[in-house]
């Protein structure tokens, strides 16, 4: 890792890194805001730390299960229009993603400059395939 | 005087239209109160009244209403994706999809004949204890409309306890159900995880989330339970096993023979050095409640379970690590908004950007701490750790249902605090949960009853069971209820209504 807080304590550095590993554009008020917040969350969750825990296996599910079978029949699926029908853009009926190869950049988080002006013409660009 | 279908109990509801009313009439008397007052209460995100009367009188034509749920209509917290009605879970992600199939809890409840009312507002992905992270709009405690209704099932808990709805669909990852409904003077009941499908539920926690009813009375929870309870094979976590007689128990239970019962009263929830945190008016409700149990002959002892203590912090980093896994679906690519595909930004640039607008800010904070709480080098510390909390927890259900049936407690520490005083303290808003938690995290049933009021509103009494004996709540909180109401005589939400309509004659 990158970055190394203190125990219970985040730094609006660290806040940045991992809102850009959640992919989240967060925008420098709400790095102020949440590196406050968290750290006082991660003051209270800390507390884990106190517990008596050697030996103590670590319980994933309420319900301990294995292997769930089912029998291997065919079902009929979703119609691809229908799936199709939620989507923000389709084309050829296929979803259409924006471009996943390319040009990078250093700082592989989108601007905050770009969001605004974009929530605007988003919605029309439904499934034409976009504003090309 | 006619009757005021909106105040009825469903088996009331039944009788009535065995005895002439219509499904439409009880669908139009509910759409009315809904049309008059949720633009002030907030309980829905969503009501299609058409579409309502159109199903009310296809049941009505068909012969079948008042046979089993047919013709009763209900709510459904917008959780739960409904085929061809819009479905956001309180989110701005989603605004306007209209998803492809039902989840398994509605397409029982439809398959039931039931009516489908409308999506109740919630916290965005049922995040929160008090609703206020909706992005859409606030919700109303009808007890007080200053005050929080809960969450995240906030939209359900308000629908019913202020008569636009007979019951509701309510989801509990941490609590969500019965903090709710205990701030709103319902029954509510987060079954045995595992117990109700969750296909078809929009992901929070999925170790935990798990489905339930919120209903006026404790009979009408066990109808709603047993409608949507039982084996699924769409959902792999599923229990296999029949679906409970819970009806029959919550009858058995009223009728307030408790002998034989013995009663753990957990001392880590409110007890002696615990109670930081906890209104004195809850815990003498609380205790009220107790001796209620005791006189009926329940056997009553003090139990200890240490490793509670800790519950909130290991569900605090366990939920969140979970929500940022499963909210990465929420990409811009197959549902919902995409923000900023201009041509020249790339995938990653596009899904921040969709992320960054479509989460509020409680979404955004607990992926940011799931994913410090998963990544290398903390993973153990954090999320590692909580898992073995959650172990311990576990073990102190397991030693203290060893000695007695059921263990009890306050649901909530808090009667419901007003709107807006915890919004900007995270850490403040999730001890609203300090109760619930512990059942949650063992999996483990959990009702919450009403067990009379402070500072005149409503308190939750608590009722946990081992797994799988859904039965045995609502056989206490039946027999609680029964006692509370003979000695009232009415039922508890009927006290609403009459000190509305009191106000508003003292005031003339």
């Amino acid at each position: 890792m990158e970055f190394h807080p203190s125990m219970s304590t985040l730094s609006r550095k660290d806040v940045a890194h991992l809102a850009r590993l959640a992919r989240l554009a967060v925008t420098d008020e709400e790095l102020d805001l949440y590196a406050g917040q968290l750290s006082a969350v991660l003051d209270a969750v800390a507390q884990v730390q106190k517990a008596p825990v050697e030996d103590v296996p670590p319980t994933t599910h309420a319900v301990p299960m294995t292997n769930v079978f089912r029998e291997d029949v065919a079902r009929p699926s979703l119609p691809p229009e229908v799936v199709l029908a939620g989507a923000p853009a389709a084309e050829d009926g296929r979803f259409r993603v924006p471009r996943i190869l390319g040009r990078r950049r250093d700082d592989s988080r989108a601007s905050i400059a770009g969001s605004a002006s974009d929530r605007g013409a988003e919605r029309g660009a439904e499934s034409r395939g976009g504003m090309a | 005087m006619t009757t005021d279908l909106t105040t009825l109990t469903v088996p009331e509801l039944q009788a009535a239209l065995k005895d002439g009313a219509t499904a439409e009439g009880i669908t139009r008397a509910f759409l009315d109160r809904i049309a008059a007052e949720d633009e002030a209460l907030g309980a829905y995100l969503h009501v299609d009244p058409a579409a309502a009367i159109e199903r009310a009188a296809a049941i009505d034509g068909a012969g079948t209403a008042g046979t089993g749920l047919a013709g009763i209509p209900v709510a459904v917290k917008d959780v739960v994706v409904t085929e061809g009605v819009p479905t956001t879970s309180g989110s701005k992600i989603l605004e306007g999809w209209k998803p492809p199939y039902d989840g398994t809890v509605a397409a029982r409840l439809k398959s039931a004949g039931t009516v489908l009312l409308g999506k109740t507002n919630m916290d965005e992905f049922a995040m929160g204890s008090s609703t206020e992270n909706s992005a859409y709009r606030v919700t109303r405690n009808p007890w007080d409309p200053e005050r929080i209704p809960g969450g995240s099932s906030g939209g359900s808990s308000a629908a019913v306890a202020a008569g636009l709805a007979p019951w509701a669909i309510g989801t509990d990852t941490g609590g969500s159900i019965r903090q709710p409904a205990a701030l709103t003077g319902l029954v509510g009941h987060k079954p045995t995880y595992g117990s109700v499908s969750r296909y078809g539920l929009i992901a929070f926690s999925s170790s935990l989330d798990q489905a339930g009813p919120m209903a006026r009375t404790v009979l009408d929870a066990a109808l709603l339970h047993e409608a949507i309870g039982g084996h699924d094979p769409l959902d792999s976590t599923s229990i296999d096993a029949p679906v409970p007689v819970l009806a029959e128990c919550a009858r058995r239970g009223a009728e307030g023979d408790l002998s034989g019962l013995t009663v753990g009263i957990v001392r880590e929830l409110g007890g002696e050095g615990h109670t930081d945190g906890y209104e004195q008016g809850v815990l003498a409700r609380v205790a009220e409640a107790v001796a209620l149990l005791e006189s009926m002959g329940a056997e009553v002892r003090e139990v200890s379970c240490p490793a509670f203590d800790l519950a909130l912090p290991a569900y605090y980093l366990i939920a969140p690590s979970e929500a940022s896994s499963n909210l990465s679906r929420f990409d811009g690519v197959r549902y919902g908004l995409r923000v900023g595909d201009d041509g020249n930004r790339d995938l990653d640039e596009v899904m921040a950007l969709t992320r960054e607008q479509g989460f509020g800010a409680e979404v955004k904070r607990r992926i940011i701490l799931g994913t410090y709480a998963l990544s290398s080098g903390y993973y153990e510390a954090y999320y590692g750790q909580a898992q073995k909390v959650r172990t311990l927890i576990s073990r102190d259900f397991s030693a203290g249902f060893a000695d007695v049936d059921v263990l009890v407690s306050p649901t909530t520490p808090t009667v419901a605090f007003p709107l807006g005083s915890r919004v900007d303290d995270p850490v403040a808003m999730y001890a609203a949960d300090l109760c619930t938690l512990p059942a949650s995290l063992a999996g483990v049933p959990a009702i919450s009853v009403p067990c009379g009021l402070s500072d005149d509103l409503p308190v939750g009494f608590q009722i946990m069971a081992p797994a799988l004996a859904d039965d045995r709540c609502y056989q206490v909180a039946a027999a609680l209820e029964a006692a509370q109401d003979a000695a009232r005589g009415s039922r508890f939400l009927d006290q609403l209504p009459r000190r509305d309509a009191a106000a508003v004659g003292g005031a003339a």
